[in-house]
This record gives C-alpha cells, structure tokens and sequence, in this order.
C-alpha cells in the first residue's frame, strides 16, 4: 500500500508544480494587462537578508483619497454608487443602525484593479508622493476596463482586494460623523513584491546596497537610479521584461 | 518492518517493564507469592519476549536505553532542523544566479528527494520516529517550494494550494502511518473547503476569516469519517480524525461566538452570539460524552478545555459589561466550585458503578 500512495504523493507535486509553471507561461503569452516603464520611484528593491542572492522589487502605489479619508486610507473614486456597481450588497443604508455590522462583516472581493502612471491623478495628488503609480478605478471585467483605458502604456490591469467599510467616526477629532456614508479601501494589490529573473540582476544588483536616499532627501526628492519594465499578461499577474541603468540625462524628478 | 509494528513492539515492551514493577512491588507486600519456579519461569519467559522484541522492532527494553533513545532523537530533531536550514540558506545564497528553469527544478526536487529517502528509511526498517521527522520535513519542503513557485512566478494567492499541501499530507501520512502529519493534512484540507465556499460566494478566499462559518462543514464531515468508515483506518487514525473536526468546530464556534456572523437575517447579534455559545456548550458536553464513551482521553480533554472556554464567554457576554468585575470574578469562581461539585458526584457515581 506504501508505494502507490509514495507514487500518488510524487504526482501531486509534480502536477501542482507544472500546472503554476503553465498557467505562468500561458499568462506571459500575451500582454493585455499593459506594460509599464517604472522608475525607482514606483519599484523599490526590498531589503532581504545578506545571506540571499535573490532581488524583489516592492511595488509602490498609491490611491487618491479625500482630505478627510486619508486616515481610512479610502479611495476618492470607491464611493456606494461604485461598491454597487462592482457587486458589494450596500442594500443597508449608512445611517441604519446595523450599518457598521453589516459592512464590516462583509469579506473583501478579488477585482480587477486599473493603475495609472504618470497620468493626472499623480499630478493633481500633492507632491509627497514619491510614486506617480495610482490606482484609479476597478472593475469585475478587465476587457471592459481595458476597453475604457486603451492606453496600455499608461494604464496597466492587475489584481487587487478591495473592502467596504462604513465611514461614521472622525478618528483624528474622536467624534462621530453627522452624516456617516459608505466608503472602500484597497486591501491589497497582487503581487506586492516582483521576484527579479536572474537575468536582471546583474542591472539591479549594484543598487541592493546602496544607501536609500529617499530618507535624507525626502521621498518626493528622489532622483530614480533604474528603471524595469514591468507586463500584466492574460492572467492579469505581472513580470519583469527589462531594466535598465539611468543615466543622469535620462533621470527625471 | 510495518511502523504499526514498531508501536505495538514498544507499547508491549512498556507493558512488561510495568508488570515487572507491580509484581515486584505484589510481592513485597505478600499480596502475590510465586514460587522460585514459577518465578524463574516468568522471568525467563519475559527475557525472551523482550529480546525478541528488541531484535525485530528495535523496542527499548530497559530505561537507560529509552532514556538514550530520547536523547538521540532530541539529537536528531536538532540535527534535522541544522540540515534543512543549511540547504534553505544554501539555495537563498545561490538563489538570484539561478535560470528560473533551474529554480523551477530545484523546487520539484528537494521535496521528491526527501520523499524518496523517507521511502527508503521506511523500506528499511528505520525506527518510526526518524521516518516521522523525515516524513515532516517533505510536507515542510512541498509548502516552502510551492509558496516560492508562486512568488518568483509572481502569481495570485490561489486556494489550490491549499488542497495541494492538505492532499500531500494526508498521503504521507496514510503511507508511512504518520499522525502528526494526518492532522496538519486534515486541518489544511478543511480550510480549503471553507476557502472554496468563501470563493463561491463571491469573496476573495483569504477572508475566509470573515467567514468562519464555513469551517464547519468540513469539521463535521471530519469527526463523521470513522463513523462512516467503520473502523477501516489504519494506525489510530480514527482518533485522529475526531480530534481535528472537533478541534476546528469548536474554534470555528468560538470565533462565531464572539462575531456573531449571521447565517440568516432576523435575530439580533447578542441574540445569535449567546445561540452560539449555547451551541458551543452543548457541543463540548457531547465531545467529552463521546470521548468516555470511546476511551479517548484526548477527546475528553479536548471537551473539557472547549466548555470552560465556551462558559467563560457566555458568563462574560452576560455579565461583564453591567456587573463589577470583582463581582463577575467572584461569580466565575463559584461556578468553577460548582463545576468541581459536579464532577466529584460523576466521578463517585462512576466508581460506585464500577464496584457494583
């Protein structure tokens, strides 16, 4: 009985293992997710420890939100009129009694996330943002995005979380709000970090132990180093195709 | 050498040490005299029986030898753990030089590798507990080398690993007779599910947290298999199954409790979290009604520590937010005299019985 079993083990690994690489290589078919040319500004090398060779980019975005929603983190564009039409139940009005249960007992649903970069929402956003990377609208269907952002150069599609939440205290004045309203946040962007293909390291490799100067200069003053070009493919998950050194010439604020 | 055998073996070689021990300590209290044949006929006979258990299962007879058996697995595990770090740490320094081909193969060969040498431990009779911890360290190699696949293939957290990791476990553990293994595959397994019925209302399978509810019905069917399977599993492995539905429907019940996640609209919060609990308690009795009635001490345990646990949050529900709390600490006190009362009334009813 011990050997088939051993067997079946062996092919559940085997299987799994070629299954992710296929769906990898199916997803990197095509490109209709975009491709993006991001700065240091937008991918950052991620500390890891000095025993690894490996490189990860953590990728930097950032989302528009009101004077008044930056401390929930609350997109300016995820509103009750968009949360329903992305498919949330907001049937519960804001101001019933049972509202903050009920949405705060909602689960958080897996979209399609559209990315801006260098578009208008980064330049009407204030100028502490380092990234210029935003994430502008969401939506069940990633052809009807891509249908309302054609531009695959400036608008990439990827995966995200999102979840509503009912919006009813003011934290920084600790009071409750008059007229509480339904509000969502992005949870979560997948993936955060991009594992960098051993045939780019060498590009990025020099600027893992460089001394990240956002710190003394602010993150807005940054002046990007690098720049990897980064493709969403047919599943909506991205990969490195490029990177490159920038010369003085080419860095730009 | 069938690990099941290896355990009969050493619990029969437990056995006879603790029969010696009683019937020397019989015979200084003149409750059991044997004569200097009788006597000498018994010895040798457990003599021959522990040798031959020792020879062909490899039991440890004597206590020095069990007390060195525990250090050289201790010795063991330390070492084990010392060669999987090396090879992670290995494999990270090497890691960013590597093809992704080379990466992708490197994956699916150390948890095949570590499959195949836990197969042949097993094939050659190798004593159950380094089977057991080779055994660990494949389950461990296939979660590390899938969640890397997916990070460096830069990919959406997908609940089929999940399955993926949950099925390799209860594989491994039903061929090499692994308990430990069972568990951690059965509880993974359940999580997929409730992953999946997350997914299938429309959620992203990470919040199935939010969705505890969904635990249960694979909790259920877990302490329903031995039912079901009649005593067809091999290894103890019924008791297995039962702690894990019960371990995860209890937790699933205590969240709830607390989160009053609503399976239908209509009542109140407070009114669903105290059903719950209620649900909890009844639960917990019937866990520990089964474990005596089943022997398992693990069950009763397991029983017991759910009602305390489940009482603790309804007398808080109710009480902590009008009463003083040197009050509700007074009253939780009285209910745990209480609770011993009855127990001792059990436990005489149980003796009384026993006698009559």
């Amino acid at each position: 009985m011990t050997r088939p079993l051993v067997l079946i083990a062996a092919a559940v690994v085997l299987v799994a293992n070629s299954w992710a690489v296929f769906s990898t290589l199916q997803n990197r078919g095509s490109a209709p997710g975009g491709t993006l040319e991001l700065t240091e500004r937008e991918v950052r090398l991620e500390a890891v420890s000095d025993d690894s060779t490996a490189l990860l980019l953590g990728l930097r975005w950032e989302v528009e939100t009101a004077e008044d929603d930056r401390e929930y983190g609350a997109a300016a564009w995820l509103n009750a009129a968009k949360l329903q039409e992305l498919g949330f139940d907001c049937s519960v009005p804001a101001d019933h009694p049972h509202a903050r249960e009920h949405y705060q007992s909602r689960p958080a649903v897996l979209l399609y996330l559209v990315l801006e970069f260098d578009g208008e929402t980064s330049k009407r956003a204030k100028p502490s943002r380092a990234s210029r990377l935003f994430a502008v609208d969401a939506g069940r269907d990633a052809q009807k995005l891509r249908a309302r952002y054609p531009d695959s150069a400036r608008y990439a599609i990827c995966r995200g979380v999102i979840k509503p939440f009912l919006k009813d205290r003011n934290h920084r004045e600790n009071r409750p709000l008059p007229q509480p309203r339904l509000a969502g946040r992005i949870q979560d962007l997948f993936p955060q970090e991009l594992f960098v293909p051993s045939t780019l390291v060498g590009t990025l490799q020099p600027f893992r132990h460089a001394p990240d100067r956002s710190e003394e200069k602010g993150e807005q003053n940054l002046t990007p180093r690098y720049a990897v070009t980064l493709s969403w493919g047919s599943r909506y998950e991205p990969w490195l195709s490029g990177a490159r050194v920038m010369s003085a010439a080419t860095q730009t604020k | 050498m069938d690990l099941q055998q290896q355990r009969v073996a050493q619990s029969r070689a437990d056995r006879i040490a603790a029969f010696r021990s009683e019937l020397a300590e019989l015979e200084r209290e003149q409750g059991l005299t044997l004569t200097l044949e009788q006597r000498a006929h018994l010895d040798a006979h457990l003599q021959r029986v522990l040798t031959d258990l020792s020879r062909q299962f490899g039991a440890d007879i004597s206590e020095p030898g069990k007390r060195i058996s525990w250090g050289m697995r201790l010795v063991s595990l330390l070492g084990g753990v010392a060669f999987f770090f090396a090879l992670f740490l290995f494999l990270q320094r090497i890691w960013g030089g590597l093809p992704s081909v080379v990466q992708v193969g490197v994956l699916m060969a150390v948890p095949l590798g570590l499959l195949a040498a836990t197969s042949v431990c097993a094939s050659r009779s190798v004593a159950s507990y380094y089977i057991a911890l080779l055994g660990a360290a494949t389950v461990m190699a296939v979660v590390l080398g899938l969640s890397t696949l997916g990070r460096i293939l830069n990919t959406v957290p997908s609940p089929q690993a999940l399955l993926v990791w949950g099925a390799f476990a209860v594989l491994i553990a039903y061929a090499f007779g692994l308990r430990l293994l069972l568990g951690a595959g059965l509880v993974l397994l359940c999580v997929w599910t409730a992953a999946i019925l997350v997914t299938c209302e429309g959620f992203f399978w990470l919040s199935f947290f939010d969705r505890i509810k969904y635990l249960l019905p694979g909790a259920a069917v877990l302490y329903a298999v031995p039912t079901l399977s009649r005593g067809r599993n091999p290894y103890d492995f019924d008791f297995v199954f039962r702690f894990c539905g019960a371990g995860v429907g209890l937790i699933a019940l205590l969240v709830l409790s607390k989160s009053a996640d609503l399976c239908c609209p209509g009542p109140s919060t407070r009114m669903v979290q105290t059903l719950y609990q209620l649900a909890g308690l009844a639960l917990c009795s019937g866990i520990v009604w089964h474990g005596v009635r089943l022997g398992r001490n693990g069950l009763v345990n397991m029983g017991a520590t759910g009602f305390v646990a489940f009482l603790f949050a309804c007398l808080h529900g109710w009480w902590w937010d009008w009463m003083p709390k040197y009050l509700f600490f007074l009253l939780l006190g009285l209910v745990a005299l209480g609770l011993l009362t009855v127990f001792r009334r059990l436990r005489q009813r149980s003796t009384e019985g026993r006698e009559a």
